[in-house]
């Protein structure tokens, strides 16, 4: 019997341990494919079951923000927060966790700005100069770049593209820059926010909005969106700019 | 109706197959690659579904056979994006509650892939053998002979002590 136990024990242990892993994915924010993929047709050319299966498809996006937490909050809280942009790049955010010190190589750095669909903002993206090596702080430099959707954007199903850039330091730190048009409101300055070891800077320059996702601290991604920032116009460095930091929700816990 | 029934039904399966899909690709973006490709592969086949089976065993199903294909595919072809910047970048852990988390992921990939992927299901899912084996499209009985083989196998290479105190060190590959 204290074989057996101690066997359940250790099942136990396994599956704790590969759920930890792995059951974040479950909270992952619905994507914009999905709703896609569950409203394929417009409502007029629906029968009466589909319908009805539309508006299950709809409660249960209501129902993961209700349960989730993190994404309803996201979208309810912060509707009117200083930086809309902070709640679309929360979402990159949480998806980065965990990537900083991420053991198994970068393999899915896909796609490039060219691959961006939105023709102002593959315009826009032509015009910056990405910082070459040597101009950001730790030897962090632009290693990959990847088109990214508007699923970052939750309940915005208009939302812009974007593009996510991968930076790596020269002690294989990693850095996430999240790149998308720039639509709501102007705001200037550098908004900060760090949650659960994650610290997010989000700030906009002309029609373009910026998120740097880092797992440093603070001051350290300040100071490294204050380079990326100007160094993405060619100017040399010079002091943070003001910032402005506002309260948001907790990220939910890894189970 | 049954059209319906299957939308309704990955809607309420997303988080758990989502989460099969993450266990099985070990990336946040394949692991939605996958999903999307698998669910889009459902909805072609709605026919195929037998009413009176498990949707769920179905679509978990659909999800495994479009990650072996995709294993396979990938095993012919060795795949190199085009437009990465730079090549492969690999980064050494700093924090010990990084490694010990992560040391999970590198115990499983140590085992055998059907190994691994029997044991990921049933601790994520909680799936009793037949639905495994469902899943999987295995006999039961090589269900119980893999997650018995993976279970002893991952007491070995992830042990119950805890990190710093003799558990496998990740490595980069």
């Amino acid at each position: 019997m204290a074989g057996q136990s101690t066997d359940d024990a250790e099942i136990e242990r396994q599956n704790d341990a590969i759920r930890a892993r792995y059951g974040i994915a479950a909270d992952w924010p619905p994507p914009a494919w999905l709703k896609g993929l569950v409203e394929p047709e417009p409502w007029w050319r629906r029968p009466a079951a589909v319908r009805l299966a539309q508006a299950a498809a709809v409660i249960f996006v209501a129902s993961v923000s209700a349960a989730g937490g993190w994404w309803g909050a996201q979208t309810q809280t912060h509707a009117s927060a200083a930086n809309p942009h902070v709640a679309a790049f929360r979402s990159g955010a949480l998806l980065e966790r965990g990537a900083f010190t991420r053991l198994d190589p970068v393999s899915a750095v896909r796609g490039t700005a060219a691959a961006v669909s939105a023709p102002f903002l593959s315009s826009l993206l032509g015009t910056l100069q990405l910082p070459e090596q040597g101009m950001l702080p730790g030897g962090f430099r632009v290693i990959g770049a990847q088109a990214v959707t508007q699923e970052v954007t939750p309940g915005r199903p208009d939302a812009p593209q974007g593009v996510r850039f991968v930076l790596t330091s020269q002690d294989g730190e990693r850095a996430f820059l999240y790149v998308q048009g720039r639509w709501l409101t102007p705001q200037d300055g550098l908004t900060v926010e760090r949650r659960d070891g994650v610290s997010l800077v989000a700030w906009e320059d002309g029609p373009l909005a910026f998120g740097l996702v880092t797992g440093g601290e603070d001051e350290k991604a300040q100071s490294l969106a204050a380079a990326i920032r100007r160094a993405l116009y060619g100017l040399p460095p010079t002091p943070i700019p003001s910032t402005a930091a506002i309260a948001g929700p907790d990220f939910p816990t890894v189970r | 109706m049954k059209h319906a029934k299957i939308r309704q039904g990955i809607v309420d399966e997303l988080p758990h197959l989502r989460r099969f899909a993450f266990a099985l690709t070990d990336n946040p973006e394949a692991a939605d690659d996958l999903l999307q490709s698998s669910l889009e592969r459902a909805l072609r086949r709605t026919g195929q579904w037998r009413q009176e089976g498990r949707l769920r065993s179905w679509l978990f199903r659909i999800v495994y056979t479009t990650h072996l294909n995709a294993r396979e595919a990938e095993k012919r072809h060795r795949a190199v994006a085009l437009d990465t910047v730079e090549g492969v970048v690999g980064v050494v852990p700093r924090q010990e509650s990084v490694v010990h988390c992560l040391d999970v992921a590198h115990a499983l990939s140590q085992l055998p892939v059907e190994q691994r992927d029997v044991v990921v299901l049933v601790a994520l899912e909680d799936v009793s053998y037949e639905e495994a084996a469902e899943i999987l499209d295995v006999p039961v009985g090589t269900v119980r002979s893999r997650l018995s083989r993976g279970r002893a196998a991952l007491r070995e290479t992830y042990p119950s002590k805890g990190p710093g105190q003799g558990a496998v060190l990740c490595r980069v590959k």
